[in-house]
């Protein structure tokens, strides 16, 4: 067991103002359980990081079984055995699990056809020393958390990882599911896989671990046999000083309540019944696991989620509920737990991120008074000690500690102008500040002063509540805490009561016993599993039962409509625009878009009767050559998209504009003709149904196959889902994108072809209009324009839609014109219908 | 130990890397070559009438395009804006039928009109959660249907000496179209960069959350932000209309995705949250000089849309290489 499986050796990473890592050295042995510890920001997310490949050090050597090794990246390191585990899955979700488990290697038959069943049996395979019950055919979405994460181990199982990172992996788990996931991790020892296990949560380390190393600012403290460390000492290694040291002495006793709570419950349940009192000069602490609801209970006071019921009162007023503004007009401030999603806006200078919540201090008819807010800014930014160059620079460039201040100075600027709307008697900013997690990711020297700060805060008169999931920071600087589990408040403890013990059993139950907090998981898992799976089926659902109203309404209204050549008119005409949104779904599938289908379809369709020009010999080569212009053009969008970088809409908005010109410079009005052969291409009928209507239906049932049960397909369909996750299993990203745009730009150009065979020459003002009824098609059909979800089907419904609005509206002899708003308002309503149970885009 | 530096200039700021300016500035600077090569190409560029005729011809775009930034920078895209633009240009010569007594009536009923619209395209993106290209995508087959309805397809022909006025003569040397034109610019720009409503949009388009928890009200100013871009829609409408004399089915057509080009062409990312008026003007100016070179280099007037389509790649290739590296 000694063997020596991996050595990092002087590892350093330096980013813009911090050092990272300075000179680390690890090592793990063959077959151990290797857990890394540290506050945050010590390190061991970069550490990880760089073994994952996912990003490369500066400078040090890393062994793998005595041999050096360079992970240039993730996929690299994963085909050397090297698998990680992120807290936020590297999951598809609307892929199966077996398609997860199985990206970028599955087995195929011949020509890329996939071999469903193998690659099931394979997916169960990986599954087995799991011991789980997970049917592999369903979409991830509709596990639990901690059957993704199992998910995530069988994937890294059936990369033959002899390694696997987990990163904070207990982090969504609780109670039975916890205790599983120990069983695994001792199943995989026993195989034989070295694990190193990320954890804040020290029990842990203790119950699974046989050795711990301790990072601190970027160094390697120190590595101990689990056996033989204590708590104390590991804590000691993390913190660097006693503890005391760290944390400011305690004010004075408290005055007043400033904010009441009274039976808070919100309405997704994940508080429930919550009340608590916080009064002027306190800082309270809010500990539990996590997943306990303590964020919830936060963001509920402050208006940011829905509640069902209770009240918030700050200074005897009450609070109107899910509403912000008011929370902040209230007197209550907010600092979140992931700044740079919910703090900051990256883009905007310190200055105009700090001035936001209070803009309507500073101002004069509408415009912002500079010179006040410059000066109530740079009060703020010295104040606190915010390390910038200038209030200008672009708060993305600040450290996590200073952007960490920027989101508190935010709140304190509020009130600096005698306007005493929502604060303290001082007129200095809210009341109330709700801290959740203030020092995450932030280097130790950094959280000595905002320590500080909130206690010269608490000082002022002001309230805190402070959520925290270090313990050492919660007992140091709470005068109480509170302690929730299972979106209750389970306990108080006074300062001198409170220790590590005692919140750990409050906060995970005296016997350990969390049948509850299952329950409620579960509750809610099944609520969120059953609206998810409605949503898969809702959008394809929609435009179905669109058509089918439209399509009844037709059948009574329009005697004309019921006949079966109306039926071949309809599929004549559907024809068409269903060849372009074929080749539309598949680019949107993969995450893009096609604007410039509607040249392409000009150009195809103009060469073809320009060139052939009645002579039936020159059919096949100048077919050969329209095709090839699609291809051409996918060609330039998919190259301009993964080489150029440019957006996709962009790219195809420049290309169907050089189309267009090319189009009309080489004619202006419809020219050439094309002899019978072509033209039954559009007229010819076999039996009763049209030569069209057949073809269409045979790409349509080609293109299905090829998503469905091809690898390409499967893949095309994960790089618009998550192009990180696909690139992860080693599929080639950029390829698969400009196949996509090939796809469409060859569908467009067949599309082309079909109206020059239908009008029997080439017009040049066929074309316009097909791009955006393409795009309609996709997205009434359920597809969505971000890519990974959707599909062929929905499409179909949505060009048969079209066409049967466009049939049935010319039977009933209605004006043109009303046609458009007609179908435009039907449309709409199928989207509408849709989106209101969906997400935005 | 926190330095606060003193005022410095807007274009040089410390910890803005050269290549951050270049993006800023860089329409600028290609505007600037374009003009000059403009000058080499063609002897015939810089006569007055040709700077004028410039100058009006951007108008229209460029009123359009102003408020397609607006919607940008906060996050949307609005596709119906040529559709709210053909309807005001029409509904202005129906309503006033070729008089001036009817004008000021009709241009305030096309003006609510818009507005209108764009309520409904900020209802539908705020309220039932639809994606802005969609939602806009489709209000514009709605009032290009509901215009056709209107006018049934007739070209309306007659337009009132006013709006006339507006768009086809100037003011002294400066055709009133490009006056309108500048100082809507203007006013946006201010707006933008000076007042609060600018600051909280910019806020909204690069982090809509963090901007609900600042307590700005982001459903209220991204419909703010569609009323204001159609509304600009309908102005454009009349002063295209007051341009080209006439108004008929097809004008304006494609306008839309030409807005699009020219703010993005000018900075303004898709993303939102940051860009401005100033890259959309020179945005604007690049396109129609560009396009108005083509005619004078005596090309084929159909190669307008070849080099429109290579500007915008380009430009935003750059723009993206920019950002990357």
């Amino acid at each position: 067991m000694a063997e020596v499986l991996l050595e990092m050796r002087d590892i350093t990473k330096t980013f813009p103002g911090v050092r990272a890592l300075n000179r680390v050295s690890f090592t793990c042995f063959k077959g151990e359980v290797h857990a890394l510890v540290g506050e945050n920001g010590a390190g061991k997310s970069t550490l990880m990081k760089i073994l994952a490949g996912a990003t490369q050090p500066d400078s040090g050597t890393i062994l793998l079984r005595g041999r050096p090794v360079h992970l240039r990246d993730p996929h690299t390191a994963q085909a050397l055995g090297i698998s990680t585990i992120y807290q936020e899955f590297n999951l598809l979700p609307y892929m199966s699990v077996a398609e997860n488990i199985l990206l970028g290697r599955e087995p195929c038959k011949r020509m890329g056809w996939l071999d469903t069943a193998e690659r099931d049996r394979l997916a169960r395979r990986a599954l087995e020393p799991l011991d789980t019950r997970i049917d592999v055919r369903q979409p991830v979405y509709r596990l639990s958390v901690a059957q993704q994460q199992l998910v995530e181990i069988a994937k890294a199982l059936s990369w033959k990882a002899e390694l696997i990172i987990m990163d904070e992996p207990s982090a969504a788990l609780t109670g039975a599911e916890l205790e599983r996931l120990f069983e695994i991790i001792a199943t995989l020892k026993a195989r034989g896989v070295t694990i190193i296990y990320i954890s804040h949560r020290l029990e842990e380390v203790f119950r699974i671990a046989d050795r711990v190393t301790v990072l601190r600012d970027g160094v390697n403290v120190g590595t101990l046999a689990v056996a033989e460390a204590s708590e104390a000492q590991i804590i000691r290694m993390m913190v660097g000083r006693e503890l005391g040291q760290m944390y400011p002495p305690r004010g004075q006793p408290p005055g007043e309540v400033v904010l009441e709570v009274r039976g808070l419950t919100t309405a997704d349940g994940r508080v429930r019944d919550v009340s608590l009192q916080l009064r002027a000069g306190e800082i309270v602490g809010l500990a539990g696991l996590v997943g306990s609801g303590r964020t919830e209970l936060a963001r509920a006071i402050f208006g940011a989620d829905p509640i069902a019921s209770g009240e918030v009162l700050v200074r005897g007023q009450r609070c109107a509920p899910a509403d912000p503004a008011r929370a902040i007009a209230s007197g209550l401030g907010f600092v979140s737990e992931d700044r740079k999603a919910e703090g900051l806006v990256l883009g905007l200078s310190v200055r105009e991120n700090i001035a936001l919540p209070s803009l309507d201090e500073r101002q004069r008819w509408g415009f912002v008074r500079e010179g006040l807010e410059r000066a109530v800014i740079a009060q703020a930014v010295s104040e606190l000690q915010i390390r910038t160059p200038s209030i200008e620079q672009p708060v993305q460039y600040l450290s996590g500690g200073n952007q960490q201040k920027t989101v508190l100075a935010k709140w304190l600027a509020l009130g600096r102008t005698g306007d005493r709307r929502g604060t303290t008697d001082e007129g200095n900013g809210p009341a109330v500040i709700l801290f959740d997690e203030p020092t995450r990711g932030i280097d130790v020297g950094a959280k000595a002063e905002i320590y500080a700060l909130m206690r010269a805060l608490a000082d002022q008169g002001k309230a805190i509540l402070m959520i925290s999931s270090e313990l050492p920071e919660i007992l140091g600087m709470s005068d109480r805490v509170l302690v929730m589990r299972d979106g209750r408040l389970v306990g108080e403890l006074a300062a001198g009561e409170a220790s590590e013990e005692a919140i750990l059993r409050l906060a995970a139950g005296i016997d350990g016993g969390r049948g509850t907090a299952d329950d409620r998981r579960r509750t809610t898992d099944d609520g969120r599993r059953a609206l998810a799976r409605s949503l898969g089926q809702q959008g394809v659902l929609a435009v179905y039962v669109v058509l089918v109203a439209v399509v009844l309404i037709g059948l009574v209204a329009a005697p004309a409509f019921r006949s079966a050549s109306n039926l071949f008119t309809v599929l004549r005409q559907a024809t068409a625009l269903g060849i372009v949104s074929i080749g539309q779904t598949i680019i949107v599938l993969a995450g893009g878009i096609d604007l410039s289908v509607s040249s392409v379809i000009t150009l195809a369709a103009l060469f073809s009767a320009g060139l052939i020009q009645d002579q039936a010999t020159l059919i096949a080569p100048v077919v050969l050559l329209c095709l090839g212009i699609g291809v051409l053009f996918g060609l330039v969008n998919g190259w301009a998209w993964v080489r150029l970088g440019v957006e996709p809409f962009i790219v195809t908005l420049g290309t169907l504009s050089i189309g267009r010109g090319i189009a009309l410079v080489y004619a202006r009005g419809p020219v050439g003709s094309l002899p019978a052969v072509y033209r039954s291409f559009a007229y010819a009928d076999i039996g009763p149904v049209p030569v069209a209507v057949i073809f269409f239906a045979i790409v349509f049932t080609l293109s299905l196959v090829m998503l469905q049960r091809t690898a390409f397909g499967r893949h095309l369909v994960a790089v618009g889902g998550n192009p990180e996750v696909a690139r992860l299993a080693g599929i080639a990203v950029q390829r698969v994108k400009v196949a996509a745009c090939v796809l469409s730009g060859l569908a467009a150009a067949i599309t082309g072809l079909y109206m020059s065979s239908r009008m029997g020459s080439g017009d040049p003002n066929v074309g316009p209009g097909f791009e955006l009824d393409a795009i309609t098609a996709v997205v009434v059909g359920g597809t969505v324009l971000g890519g990974g979800r959707g599909g062929l089907i929905g499409t179909l419904g949505g060009v048969l839609l079209v066409a049967v609005l466009s049939n049935l509206l010319n039977l009933m002899n209605v004006d043109n014109w009303y046609q458009q708003i007609i179908k435009g308002a039907i449309l709409l309503m199928a989207v509408a219908l849709y989106r209101q149970r969906g997400e935005q885009r | 130990m926190m330095e606060t530096a003193a005022r410095e200039p807007a274009v040089w700021t410390r910890g803005r890397s050269l290549a951050e300016t270049l993006e800023a500035y860089g329409i600028y600077v290609a505007l600037v070559l374009v003009l000059l090569a403009a000058a080499l190409l063609s002897p015939a560029f810089y006569q007055p009438a040709n700077i004028f005729n410039i100058l009006r011809q951007a108008s229209a775009l460029g009123i359009l395009s102003v408020g397609q930034t607006i919607a940008m920078i906060g996050g949307g895209i609005d596709l119906s804006v040529a559709a709210v633009m053909q309807l005001a240009t029409v509904g202005v010569a129906e309503i006033a039928k070729g008089r001036d007594e009817g004008v000021l009536a009709a241009v305030v009923i096309m003006l609510a009109l818009s507005m209108i619209v764009g309520l409904a395209n900020g209802l539908l993106v705020t309220q039932r959660r639809v994606p802005p290209f969609v939602a806009t995508l489709f209000v514009g087959v709605v009032v290009t249907g509901a215009r056709q309805v209107y006018t049934q397809a007739t070209p309306s022909g007659s337009l009132p000496p006013l709006i006339r006025l507006i768009g086809r003569d100037s003011t002294g040397p400066v055709p009133n179209a490009a006056i309108i034109f500048l100082g809507l610019a203007l006013i946006a720009a201010i707006v933008l960069r000076k007042t609060t409503f600018g600051r909280r949009l910019y806020a909204v388009g690069g982090n809509a959350e963090a901007a609900r928890l600042a307590g700005i009200p982001v459903n209220r100013v991204r419909l703010i932000t569609y009323v204001v871009c159609s509304l600009l829609a309908g102005v454009a409408g009349l002063v295209l209309a007051g341009y080209v004399g006439y108004a008929d089915q097809w004008i304006g057509r494609g306008y839309d995705l030409d807005s699009i080009a020219a703010v993005v062409i000018g900075g303004t990312s898709l993303a939102g949250g940051r860009g401005g008026i100033g890259g959309t003007l020179a945005g604007v100016l690049l396109v129609t000089v560009l396009l108005n070179l083509v005619l004078l280099l005596n090309l084929n007037v159909q190669w307008q849309l070849v080099v429109k389509g290579m500007v915008i790649i380009l430009a935003v290739a750059l723009y993206a290489m920019r950002r990357r590296g």
